[in-house]
């Protein structure tokens, strides 16, 4: 379970990026996280993958916490970040063989994890290509494979769908459908109001950071769609 | 972890495709041409390093005092070391581009900061061994060779750059945390890297007067005086030279208490350090939006001068030979005879005090050759720029104009003030512009072509590019060889004709070679800009 107890999180000491968040999300939760450019999605992304300190409350993976025991939360997470941008030197295979060893896959899990979605985002052919040769959205699937190949409890992932194309945006989609059977959670920030309201079983909406709306996806937008939804609290 | 962190970071670091910028199956002819002016500029350099250090060994040889070198190597070693440092250990350490990689990852922060210093280490060591291996040569081959003397001399030659590293890279955080306050922090901290520079400079002039009037008989005083302020010298020399196993064990053991307590102890300083470079805050500002059109050229020239102040390592690099002009032409108004008195010391020897004053603004304006780089700088941007309606050419012209705007005033402003100091006659100042003018031009058109044939897109951090790349390289070392052929030409022609004639023929030859490199660049570039891919 990801908890988020009375997080804060201010850029220098003025411009307060999330204030007191509490979310709770269970395992076999997809939950779509939603805002506005500037709204705090990122940071919050980022303070529960351990990239960014914040200043108050408290954050646990499964129990444990980000702050006090970094690396045993961090084996549980996998984050994907908004702009795929990799050691673009080595070439794909390098890059998720690196990644398998900081979570250490053993190799036959590896290989057959490997080739399972190496064949499902058609990467087979380029794998053993220098990722500096890659378009936006291989590297984009190169960076999922990664996180896919250590089977994470926890998926945060930063606009997911951005640079997908639409076969490998409802493949993913299935993959996430995929964790969750398995107990994994997913939190994921998303521009796509039409997405997260296909996709996700609870959402939450962030603005000026501060969470205005969350819950079951059916529970928040009743019988409006999730952008009147948004729009009008935007107006508010 | 450590071994894998490091095969990466030594991939992302060392790989011949970043220096060459492009595969090396599909530049044969470039590796072949490249690998032979690094011979050559490896040799060359080898040759006036290691002969000026072979003679001088033999000096203090005679005089028993051939230790000497050893202190030579031990400065050699901690400058490169100090500057190194305060160049890149920011990027590397502090403000690392990867950092939104590694940090979701369960690594300990203590291995990647130790795989990030070995990588700059590494850097460091291969550029020591260009100056120290002349220097042990000399020493070795005037004091008699012994294995265990050389031994000593790696194991010891391994710690040099320690202390420098642990010491220098809080300075480099220093200066980037002061300048972050700032609203143009990128300004700010290129003045103060200037500073500090200029302040070792001017540190290490003086140490090397230390009362005397003969600097090779009172070396050994300065190496005492050294040694009271900084102890591992002593052990150094004492180590290698005198096999005394308690100096080294003292080298060894401070450098390895100091070195693993800078790893243990700079974790959180790192992991704050870069958590606070990822938060971006867009601050209001509420001064009226004002729009200026201008030329396309000009634009583009505009455009460079934003990229030279926000990247401080280029401006440094580039920058640094104008800061030298600068500083000699206001220094010429307060030291007038002091000038004249250094500029007599050529009386006699051939060389005219306008050759010298020659010689010296030539040298710094080849180093202001931002054009072999400021392609490369395009980096990833580089796409939108040819997405733009704006012809190859023209991007190039901008990119020239930029940098002999950079150069060429403080250049013709130098030699004005130098020549009133010296009293040069106006018709031979006039001459000399004529060629500072002629210089700079073909400096400058050189560095683009080199640029265009050696472009470097794919970077993470632009000190790749400004550092490590053929095209810095070769603009670098060609510029010197355009002035040293400058100074051949000279040389033969006034065998049989005046200065003036001299210096007018020199400077209708680089203005012919100027013509010929932009003829270059205006055929080429649109053919070479198609193929470029980033």
């Amino acid at each position: 379970m990801l908890k988020i107890m009375n997080m804060s999180k201010t850029y220098n000491n003025v411009t307060k990026a999330c204030d007191n968040i509490n979310l709770q999300i269970e395992p076999g939760d997809i939950y779509g996280f939603i805002g506005h450019n500037g709204a705090g999605k990122t940071t919050l992304l980022k303070s529960i993958s351990g990239i960014i300190n914040f200043d108050e409350g408290e954050i646990t993976i499964f129990g444990k916490s980000i702050k006090t025991e970094p690396l045993e939360a961090k084996k549980l997470i996998a984050y994907i970040p908004d702009n795929p941008d990799i050691y673009e030197s080595l070439t794909g295979i390098q890059y998720l063989d690196f990644i398998g060893d900081v979570f250490e896959v053993e190799s036959n899990k590896r290989k057959i994890l490997i080739d399972k979605y190496a064949e499902m985002f058609e990467m087979k052919d380029v794998l053993n290509n220098p990722i500096s040769s890659y378009s936006h959205g291989m590297k984009q699937k190169t960076v999922v494979m990664g996180a896919l190949i250590h089977e994470p409890k926890v998926m945060l992932l930063d606009e997911p769908f951005v640079g997908l194309d639409p076969k490998a945006s409802y493949l993913l989609k299935e993959v996430f459908k995929e964790l969750c059977s398995k107990g994994s959670l997913i939190f994921f920030s998303t521009h796509v109001l039409e997405v997260a309201e296909k996709l996700c079983t609870k959402v939450a909406i962030i603005q000026k950071g501060k969470i205005v709306a969350n819950g079951l996806t059916e529970d928040v937008i009743k019988d409006h769609s999730l952008e009147d939804i948004f729009l009008e609290m935007l107006n508010e | 972890m450590y071994k894998s962190l490091l095969r990466i970071f030594f991939k992302e670091n060392f790989g011949l495709k970043k220096f060459l910028g492009t595969d090396k199956k599909k530049s044969v002819g470039k590796i072949i041409l490249i690998g032979l002016l690094m011979l050559y500029a490896l040799g060359s350099f080898l040759f006036a390093f290691g002969s000026m250090f072979f003679y001088l060994g033999d000096m203090l040889n005679q005089l028993g005092l051939i230790e000497i070198l050893l202190v030579y190597g031990f400065i050699y070693s901690t400058s490169l070391a100090m500057m190194f440092v305060l160049f890149r250990a920011n990027g590397y350490l502090f403000n690392y581009k990867d950092y939104e990689i590694l940090g979701p990852l369960p690594i300990k922060t203590r291995t990647v900061i130790l795989a990030k210093v070995t990588v700059m280490l590494t850097f460091i060591y291969l550029s020591i061994i260009m100056f120290l291996g002349p220097i042990a040569f000399s020493y070795f081959y005037h004091s008699g060779f012994d294995t265990l003397s050389l031994i000593l001399f790696i194991v010891a030659s391994f710690t040099v750059p320690l202390i420098p590293t642990i010491i220098f890279s809080f300075i480099s955080l220093l200066i980037a945390r002061v300048t972050s306050k700032f609203r143009k922090s990128n300004l700010v901290n290129i003045i103060l890297l200037f500073g500090v520079f200029i302040g070792i400079m001017y540190l290490s002039f003086s140490l090397n007067s230390v009362g005397g009037t003969n600097p090779l008989l009172n070396q050994r005083a300065f190496m005492e005086s050294l040694s009271k302020y900084y102890p591992p010298i002593k052990w150094f020399i004492e180590a290698v030279n005198d096999h005394n196993f308690v100096s080294l064990l003292l080298l060894l053991g401070t450098n390895a208490i100091l070195f693993t307590g800078f790893i243990l102890g700079i974790q959180k300083l790192v992991i704050s350090t870069n958590q606070r470079g990822l938060s971006k805050v867009t601050r209001k500002n509420n001064k009226a939006v004002v729009s200026k059109s201008r030329s396309m050229i000009a634009s583009i020239a505009m455009k460079e001068s934003r990229t030279f102040f926000s990247i401080p390592i280029y401006a440094l690099n580039v920058g640094f030979g104008v800061v030298l002009m600068f500083v000699l032409g206001i220094a010429s108004l307060f030291f007038t005879d002091e000038i004249q008195s250094y500029l007599s010391q050529f009386i006699g020897t051939g060389l005219d005090f306008e050759l010298v004053i020659l010689i010296l603004i030539g040298f710094c304006l080849t180093t202001v050759c931002s054009t072999a780089m400021s392609l490369s700088l395009e980096g990833k941007h580089f796409s939108t720029l040819k997405s733009l309606p704006i012809k190859p050419q023209t991007v190039m012209y901008g990119k020239m104009l930029f940098n002999v705007l950079l150069g060429l005033p403080v250049a013709l402003i130098t030699i004005f003030l130098l020549s009133y100091s010296a009293q040069i006659e106006l018709i031979r100042l006039f001459l000399m512009m004529i060629f500072t003018i002629s210089l700079s031009l073909v400096i400058t058109v050189y560095g683009s072509v080199v640029n265009l044939f050696f472009p470097k897109f794919d970077f993470r951090n632009p000190a790749v590019v400004v550092k490590q790349s053929a095209a810095a390289i070769i603009g670098i070392f060609g510029g010197f060889s355009i002035l040293v052929v400058n100074g051949l030409l000279y040389y033969l022609i006034t065998k049989s004709m005046s200065f003036e004639i001299g210096l007018l023929l020199v400077s209708s030859f680089n203005f012919l070679i100027f013509s010929g490199f932009l003829y270059f660049v205006n055929k080429k570039a649109e053919s070479l800009f198609i193929k470029f891919e980033v």
